[in-house]
């Protein structure tokens, strides 16, 4: 509404119009959404999400090495002098796939997701909120084009891929 | 007046009116699903649903995307999810959180942050309640043994967390984090207290002012003390009866001790700004230019003003929005906002709504999303960001 009304004053401005409207100066905008780094989810939303995912309540143990590297991962502590820590760091990405693996080897996950080596439609919808698209399956594909996995290792592969994505876990 | 002209000025003003939104409706569905996608996590630790994005898809094209949005929204505010949000607001804020070896819990803030959107009470309970939240959110008494309340702000969380020389930093994040205000505060907002009121050393506003040596070695620099210190000494004042451990100190008589540190006062105590022994010994002050008998009173006087109503709209949108804290915001955004809430009686739920359901900041965000701005050179500070314990000095 804002942006139309100051096109609509540039239109009354112009020759044409008989209202004399000064030409408005270059939009500010009411704030701005700074382009930074990566940043991740609140650990808690991050967790709350594999929760989801699995189909389990927070507390469960599946979600044991995930809950207990809290702060290795980023969650906050200042009565330990643990501030907020949102970076993806390559650290930070190995102490995340150590926390989910327990997750994606599951029997909650196996249950289901059953079908997630010939269809992670259903593991891409549950994590990202979307229909999978070509290019999710390709991606997963490529990525696993060549390598000598076992049923039960490319399953993990798989799993581990989605719940490690940027779109799952960045803001 | 040209015909043509006249019928493309028409066919603006026919757009600007009706606030017609692009043409394509699937194009109009997509923006709200951007939109509510990049807020959903942060506020209810989720994705978008399926139920979510087919009403998006069905209704956007009939009512308008800022009313489907809206309505998506609406939704949310009973998700217990919402109130993990406002925890981590409160705790991110403060900088406090957590179980301290020290036995003080630095949960209570957060705890009755959580409670306060379970419960679905004004938002201005975080510094009004006069009961503490257990982790249980159950309600429990507070800890400190002050027999007046101000919600978070007499818990020994907030208290010992934000403890410093004279109380500046208990009183800092006090006016950053509920009144968003850095000190010098316009007058309109806290008028100053009377020079002669003050202790010598915060009279001075220029080196050559400076009377007190003490003050001059080892505090301040003499430029601009009182600018500050007429507004610090009234904030600071409602915290003269708890000591570094966030205990009330009937006993406190808020006079420097003649052996310790600057701006400390004897027993664990701070010292206070002012020069009458009675009034330093007095929780009694003002906020926000009305006079109080303690921080209780202060709290009451916040939680009902218009400030800590559109300091909390603005502290919701940083939050939702990743914004940092003290961002430029448009003043005109924060009071268009604020104007839909009601001061004192609005609750996070109403705060939220409010935000993001707002057309500007709905148009804000879509477009920085699509087009995020470049990181600023200089991060704006942030309000109650300091470190636990730090001080402001003059």
């Amino acid at each position: 509404m804002r942006t139309c009304l100051l096109l609509l004053a540039a239109a009354l401005a112009a020759p044409g119009c008989e209202a004399e409207v000064a030409s408005p100066d270059e939009e500010t905008p009411d704030f701005e959404v700074a382009r930074t780094q990566v940043e991740l989810l609140p650990y808690r939303v991050r967790l709350a999400r594999v929760a989801q995912v699995a189909g389990v309540a927070q507390d469960d143990p599946i979600l044991t090495v995930l809950r207990e590297s809290r702060l290795e991962l980023g969650d906050h502590d200042y009565a330990s002098g643990v501030r907020p820590d949102l970076r993806w760091s390559a650290s930070r990405m190995g102490a995340w796939v150590k926390a989910i693996l327990p997750v994606c080897d599951s029997e909650a996950m196996q249950a289901r997701y059953p079908d997630l080596i010939d269809d992670p439609g259903a593991l891409i919808a549950a994590a990202y909120g979307r229909d999978a698209t070509e290019e999710d399956l390709t991606a997963i594909d490529q990525a696993l084009e060549g390598a000598s996995l076992d049923d039960a290792e490319r399953r993990r592969a798989i799993c581990l891929a989605i719940l490690s994505s940027a779109e799952f876990v960045v803001r | 007046m040209r015909p043509l002209a006249l019928s493309a000025c028409a066919a603006l003003l026919a757009a600007c009116v009706g606030d017609k939104p692009p043409p394509d409706p699937a194009a109009r569905s997509e923006e709200v699903r951007t939109y509510l996608s990049a807020l959903a996590p942060i506020l209810v630790s989720r994705t978008l649903s399926a139920d979510e994005i087919a009403l998006i898809e069905q209704k956007v094209a009939d009512e308008g995307q800022i009313a489907v949005a809206r309505q998506v929204l609406s939704g949310w505010l009973g998700e217990p999810a919402l109130a993990d949000a406002a925890r981590e607001l409160i705790q991110t804020r403060l900088s406090v959180s957590g179980s301290g070896i020290d036995g003080v819990n630095y949960e209570l803030p957060g705890n009755l942050a959580a409670w306060t959107v379970v419960n679905g009470a004004p938002w201005s309970t975080l510094v009004t309640a006069d009961f503490c939240v257990g982790d249980d959110l159950s309600m429990i008494e507070c800890d400190s043994g002050a027999p007046y309340t101000a919600g978070l702000l007499t818990t020994r969380a907030y208290l010992k967390a934000r403890a410093s020389r004279f109380n500046l930093t208990r009183a800092s994040t006090l006016l950053n984090v509920f009144a968003c205000q850095r000190y010098p505060v316009p007058q309109e907002v806290e008028p100053s207290i009377a020079k002669e009121r003050l202790r010598a050393m915060f009279q001075a506003n220029t080196p050559e002012e400076q009377e007190d040596p003490a003050a001059a070695d080892a505090f301040g620099n003499g430029f601009g003390c009182y600018n500050c210190h007429s507004q610090f000494a009234w904030h600071a004042q409602l915290f003269v009866q708890f000591d570094q451990d966030g205990l009330f100190r009937p006993d406190a008589t808020g006079l420097q001790d003649p052996e310790g540190e600057l701006g400390r006062s004897v027993g664990g105590l701070f010292a206070s700004h002012l020069a009458d022994p009675a009034e330093a010994a007095s929780p009694a002050s003002q906020m926000l230019g009305v006079p109080v008998a303690d921080l209780g009173e202060a709290g009451r006087v916040l939680g009902e003003s218009q400030v800590m109503t559109e300091c909390m709209a603005r502290n919701i949108l940083e939050y939702g929005a990743g914004l940092e804290p003290g961002a430029k915001i448009a003043a005109e955004l924060i009071s268009e906002i604020a104007a839909e809430l009601s001061p004192g009686q609005a609750t996070f739920a109403d705060l939220v709504l409010a935000v993001f359901g707002n057309q500007r900041v709905y148009q804000t965000l879509v477009e920085g999303i699509r087009h995020p701005a470049p990181p600023a050179d200089e991060a704006a500070p942030a309000p109650g960001d300091g470190e636990q314990g730090s001080e402001e000095q003059s």
